[in-house]
């Protein structure tokens, strides 16, 4: 009992740490005043020289989110963006998911394997290597010209065709593994079932393989949906100058702007968007299947 | 004569090197209760999957009802089929699992609820419609998958080992019932099981499979009394097998030369000619077992080695002067345990000229 209990609290006790304790830093900082100091924010409250406490805490940099139109279209965009990568992703996840689960037993863990070879080289470096790939004079355009379709190098970098790609590229195996994971263990006998039932095909991948695959849909959803909102490097790399996502935004307020206030409000409330589609995939997995 | 509702015309199927199903033909009459009885890896399974549509045939065509669907795929058969496993739609409530195939005929709701209900009726489970799979026992989810397969009123109904996850007593139950539901809706049923105690019990009719081919098919009485061949004889109940060789031949009275026991044996009802190397299949119950040497002209002296009590009866295990083992088994007419013999005694063992059939291959 006492192995079990500290092999849980080890994982639970780093979280705290890393993860609970950055949280209300920021969120500490997010209420607080920006300066022009080291660190460049005042603390929420202070001990003036008569022993009263004087509350400096302000919500100002909230203010500013609603205030400014440009942070709710940088959220809106992310949003958006992530929405479509993600439905995307799962369109050609889905496929592909399927295709490796009901291949013959040797070959899926070769496909598998194609699936995360990827990962193999750094996140970075292949979102580099999309950017060579993409430019005027790139190997995607000049196969194009080659094969005839197009006469001028077509603008695909820094456009948001360019973000997509690059979410769509970067995410898959996300997708594709808890697809995989949730087809692979559905019982081929109830597909045999439903055709014997007189289902086609189509019918009987309607009402019985998508519904019983809706946990992986979800998770893998959430696994594109969720990191892709807060996605830095690929708008950044990939994306135009006016591709304001939020993960940039937050970028630039801390580094740029160095308004960490702002910067740690623009956190938490990313976080609080994150968070509500969490919850409501938590209640689904929960909702009582007995 | 009518057209058989199934006709397994020379079908064989190979998975890579493996012949699943071998050269079968074989022809089932409308309203059978038709059993495939063999052993796992027998092939019948695959021949059940044949006739649902899952598997096509390597060479040879399969029949419903006189029309050719060998490739017809098997949404479109007129068959339908209760999984071994079930196969009940998790996310579906029992009623839904049971209008499934009506949902797909595009029948009016109305029309699908009054057959969903009188198919619940029909396997006695009025009021669990709404319920889940997993929220059912194993003996309910039997008779769900049983009435999903039944609504549809297929001109065949396909059993994969029916009873094989429920218990003894259960399944029991369940045999009478499956014969009841047949009785009553008038389908033809093909089920296949290892059982062969559950063939006989069930089935009008037995094939008796082995390594994809049907050697024998007859009723349980012919298959159990008159095998064709020493698998047969072996593969269904106990048997006594004594090799031996044809002495004489008098019409239908063979007289057989069991050279290991040192005795000649007399059987009636039987053909064959002079010199044939075949054996004598005799079913233990046929044999008596007695102190005093019978009159019987089938007899043979032997040393009680086991008595096995079974409540109804006994299984008596002799062993003979070549040292060959023969079992025989005695009703316990009386209450009084204390049997005429005991073990290690002197017996003799006897058996009537018509009790046992001659076996060849």
């Amino acid at each position: 009992m006492r192995g079990r209990a500290t092999v849980i609290a080890v994982p639970y006790l780093w979280l705290l740490l890393f993860f609970l304790v950055p949280f209300f830093i920021v969120l500490k900082i997010s209420f607080s005043e920006g300066t022009l100091a080291q660190p460049p924010y005042l603390p929420l409250y202070e001990v003036t020289d008569n022993g009263e406490m004087e509350i400096t805490a302000t919500a100002d940099s909230y203010a500013f989110l609603i205030e400014d139109p440009f942070y709710a279209e940088a959220y809106g965009r992310s949003l958006r963006v992530a929405f479509f990568a993600t439905l995307i992703a799962l369109l050609i996840g889905y496929p592909m998911a399927l295709g490796i689960a009901r291949s013959k037993p040797p070959w899926r863990n070769f496909l598998l394997m194609l699936v995360i070879l990827p990962f193999w080289t750094s996140f970075l470096i292949r979102v580099y290597a999309w950017k060579v790939l993409l430019q005027g004079n790139g190997a995607v355009n000049a196969a194009l010209m080659a094969l005839g379709v197009i006469d001028q190098p077509l603008q695909i970098l820094y456009t948001d065709g360019a973000i997509y790609l690059g979410i769509v590229y970067s995410y898959l195996p996300f997708m594709i593994l808890p697809l995989y994971a949730a087809l692979e263990r559905l019982d081929a006998s109830l597909d045999e079932a439903a055709a014997d039932l007189g289902a086609s095909p189509l019918r009987v991948f309607l009402a019985i393989t998508l519904p019983l695959s809706m946990p992986g849909i979800l998770a893998g959803s959430l696994l594109v949906f969720i990191p892709a909102v807060g996605e830095f490097v690929i708008p950044e790399l990939l994306g135009g100058p006016d591709a304001a996502m939020i993960g940039r935004v937050l970028w630039n307020e801390f580094f740029a702007n160095r308004d960490w206030p702002v910067a740690s409000a623009v956190a938490i409330a990313m976080l609080l968007f994150l968070v509500i589609p969490i919850m409501l995939f938590q209640r689904y997995q929960e909702r009582p299947t007995r | 004569m009518t057209e058989p509702v199934v006709h397994f015309d020379r079908v064989t199927k190979r998975f890579g090197d493996v012949v699943a199903v071998d050269d079968v033909d074989l022809e089932i009459e409308e309203g059978e209760f038709f059993a495939l009885l063999g052993g796992s890896g027998c092939g019948k399974t695959t021949l059940l999957r044949l006739l649902a549509g899952f598997e096509r045939p390597t060479s040879g065509r399969v029949l419903i009802g006189g029309e050719d669907v060998t490739d017809v795929p098997a949404h479109r058969r007129p068959v339908n089929m209760m999984f071994q496993s079930y196969a009940l739609f998790p996310h579906m409530s029992v009623e839904k699992n049971v209008a499934f195939g009506l949902k797909q005929d595009g029948l009016p709701k109305a029309e699908i609820a009054t057959r969903v209900e009188e198919a619940l009726r029909l396997v006695e489970l009025t009021g669990l419609g709404g319920r889940r799979p997993d929220q059912l026992s194993g003996g309910q989810r039997q008779r769900v998958a049983l009435a999903r397969a039944l609504i549809k009123r297929p001109r065949v109904l396909l059993l994969d080992e029916p009873l094989a996850a429920l218990d003894k007593r259960l399944r029991e139950q369940t045999q009478f019932e499956l014969m009841r539901i047949q009785d009553e809706v008038g389908i033809t049923f093909i089920v296949v099981t290892h059982d062969q105690e559950e063939a006989m019990s069930l089935a009008t009719r037995i094939g008796v499979m082995r390594a994809g081919r049907i050697v024998q098919t007859g009723t349980p009485r012919e298959i159990y009394e008159t095998p064709q061949n020493r698998f047969v004889a072996d593969f269904i109940g106990s048997v006594n097998l004594l090799d031996g060789r044809v002495v004489a031949v008098d019409g239908t009275r063979v007289t057989l030369a069991v050279d290991r026991l040192g005795i000649n044996v007399i059987v009636d009802e039987a053909s064959a000619e002079v010199d044939t190397v075949c054996a004598l299949a005799l079913r233990p119950e046929k044999i008596v077992v007695s102190i005093d040497e019978p009159t019987a002209p089938n007899r043979v002296e032997g040393i009680v080695k086991e008595i096995g009590y079974l409540g109804a009866s006994c299984i008596v295990r002799v062993r003979t002067g070549s040292g060959d083992v023969l079992q025989a088994v005695q009703p316990n007419r009386q209450r009084d345990l204390s049997l005429a013999f005991e073990w290690d005694q002197r017996v003799w063992l006897s058996w009537s000229e018509a009790s046992g059939v001659l076996v060849f291959e």
